[in-house]
């Protein structure tokens, strides 16, 4: 029998996220992937990606934060011509999800397209851009009930 | 503040021009500025200038040596698609508050082909910057695209009506010679192009492409030792930046409304006076968007009066009767002397098959990435 833990710790060493500081990386499956924001401590507006000071009272008391990984898809397009550095697959579908923190994340969406919808609830993922690269990005997909 | 006019332009052709340099487009340009201004090189008091895609330094000393050589202040300006508008209202500034009397506008460009690259949106560092780009975010249609669902959603606003924004600026651009593309799209042909990101088809964006142009600026004493007509009056020329410049995602719709309510206020007029309008229209959505922006509709009624016809040449408030940035083409740092040269053609009484019978109020209308908008009020 497998060590569950044990594979997905391997996992976990084996898996390079496409930048640093972005996303967390979850140690278990119990864990969920969040996105790291910053708050701003004097405001309290939250921005992702993290910015060194509050762009609304320009305040430089900031701390990181794990921003909620649901949310609500505001809108999406579907891409289908390559962009300069994109090296996944075409077509591919990108949007904007709000999350609770007030944020409107830009992201890949991960899943059918077909099934997007606007307003729907979406949960954060991490998946690779092109299957079978070790290197992985944040998405949002459907949440499945 | 002095009163500040427009007193000559010129246009090189927009569109590709395999045979001649940078260098070449402008000076044609402001040849023809000086030519159209009854003015020599050397009555120039001060020049601004602009390109955005040539990696070399100081292109308006090189460009207008071509033209002349007499000493005056030379400054070259980048500020994305504001660029142009950014010269005029820099420009306006010097003459209407006594530092020159006689300043020169002029930009010239050729932009490579293809899509560009929206990078300066994420203010972030290099190496998130490039994982951004990496995930396929540097797609500048694909936020016209996004915008457009969500109207669609919100407003019920149709596929149709945003392909009608090209169907009708291709029809303008068909009338202008300047134009790079001087062809009716007919909007089957617009919905059957090439899918970019949906639902925006390739004939829904603007073409990069290459032209120059130029504006001359002066005061309206000055302007009387060199013309008695076709000068026209800058009603009021604004230039801003974001106030908050938060990644809410699609548009700094808010930004070119403040803007525009400026505008108006400083030149004391408002939607209702406006005769004849050149918007910023990369993407068909847009031109939707700023309708509402600069106030000649309400929120969410842009697709209706595109539909209706009002912004149509034979319409009401008719918009982008060069063709706009879709069909007389988006030579980056020259748009907003484009817009200028449309306007004071349509001003003038010059604008010949796309004339808008008695235009007496003008408003150019850019934003660009930063983001940036200006709003700019020309009046008979």
């Amino acid at each position: 029998m497998t060590n569950s833990s044990e594979t997905n710790r391997e996992r976990k060493e084996e898996v390079k996220p496409i930048a640093e500081g972005l996303f967390t990386i979850p140690s278990s499956p119990e864990e969920k992937p969040h996105l790291i924001g910053t708050k701003c401590r004097s405001c309290g507006t939250f921005f992702f990606p993290k910015e060194v000071c509050c762009n609304v009272c320009f305040n430089e008391d900031m701390e990181d934060v794990l921003l909620s990984n649901r949310g609500k898809l505001y809108s999406f397009t579907v891409v289908r011509q390559r962009p300069m550095a994109y090296m996944g697959p075409l077509p591919y579908a990108m949007g904007f999800v709000d999350v609770p923190e007030g944020v409107r994340i830009m992201t890949l969406l991960a899943g059918d397209f077909e099934k997007l919808e606007l307003d729907m609830e979406m949960e954060m993922i991490l998946e690779p851009i092109s299957e079978g690269d070790d290197v992985v990005a944040y998405k949002f997909r459907p949440v499945e009930d | 503040m002095r009163e500040v006019v427009v007193l000559g332009v010129g246009m090189h052709n927009a569109g590709r021009f395999p045979g001649e340099t940078t260098l070449d487009l402008g000076r044609t340009a402001v040849l023809e500025a000086l030519d159209d201004s009854g003015m020599e090189f050397k009555d120039l008091q001060a020049a601004y200038f602009s390109n955005r895609d040539e990696p070399t330094a100081s292109l308006g000393e090189f460009a207008l040596g071509k033209v002349g050589l007499n000493g005056m202040p030379i400054v070259n300006v980048e500020n994305a698609s504001c660029s142009g508008s950014t010269l005029f209202w820099m420009a306006y500034n010097a003459v209407a508050l006594g530092q020159y009397d006689i300043v020169l506008a002029a930009a010239t460009e050729k932009s490579p082909r293809g899509l560009r690259i929206p990078v300066a949106a994420v203010g972030i560092d290099f190496q998130a910057m490039m994982a951004l780009g990496q995930m396929g975010f540097a797609v500048m249609p694909g936020f016209a695209a996004i915008l457009m669902r969500r109207r669609m959603k919100d407003y019920g606003e149709t596929e149709e009506q945003c392909a009608l924004v090209s169907v009708k600026n291709h029809k303008n651009g068909s009338l202008n010679p300047v134009a790079q593309y001087q062809k009716e799209t007919p909007l089957e042909d617009v919905l059957n192009s090439d899918m970019i990101c949906d639902p925006i088809t390739l004939l829904q964006c603007c073409p990069m492409g290459e032209g120059a142009a130029a504006a001359i600026l002066c005061t309206k004493e000055v302007a009387k030792q060199y013309k008695s007509d076709g000068i026209i009056t800058v009603a009021s020329a604004i230039l801003r930046s974001a106030v908050e410049f938060r990644i809410t995602g699609l548009t700094s719709a808010g930004l070119t409304k403040m803007t525009a309510d400026e505008a108006y206020k400083v030149a004391g007029l408002g939607p209702k006076d406006i005769d004849v309008i050149e918007l910023h229209d990369p993407f068909t959505t847009n031109e939707l968007l700023h309708y509402e922006d600069l106030g000649i509709c309400g929120e969410g009624e842009g697709g209706k009066l595109l539909s209706d016809g009002v912004t149509e040449l034979t319409g009401d408030i008719p918009v982008n009767t060069s063709g706009g940035l879709i069909a007389r083409g988006h030579p980056i740092g020259a748009t907003g002397l484009y817009q200028i040269g449309e306007l004071m053609l349509q001003l003038r009484g010059e604008a010949d098959r796309r004339q808008v019978p008695d235009a007496e109020v003008g408003l150019g209308q850019l934003e660009g990435l930063g983001p940036i908008a200006s709003v700019i009020i020309l009046k008979r």
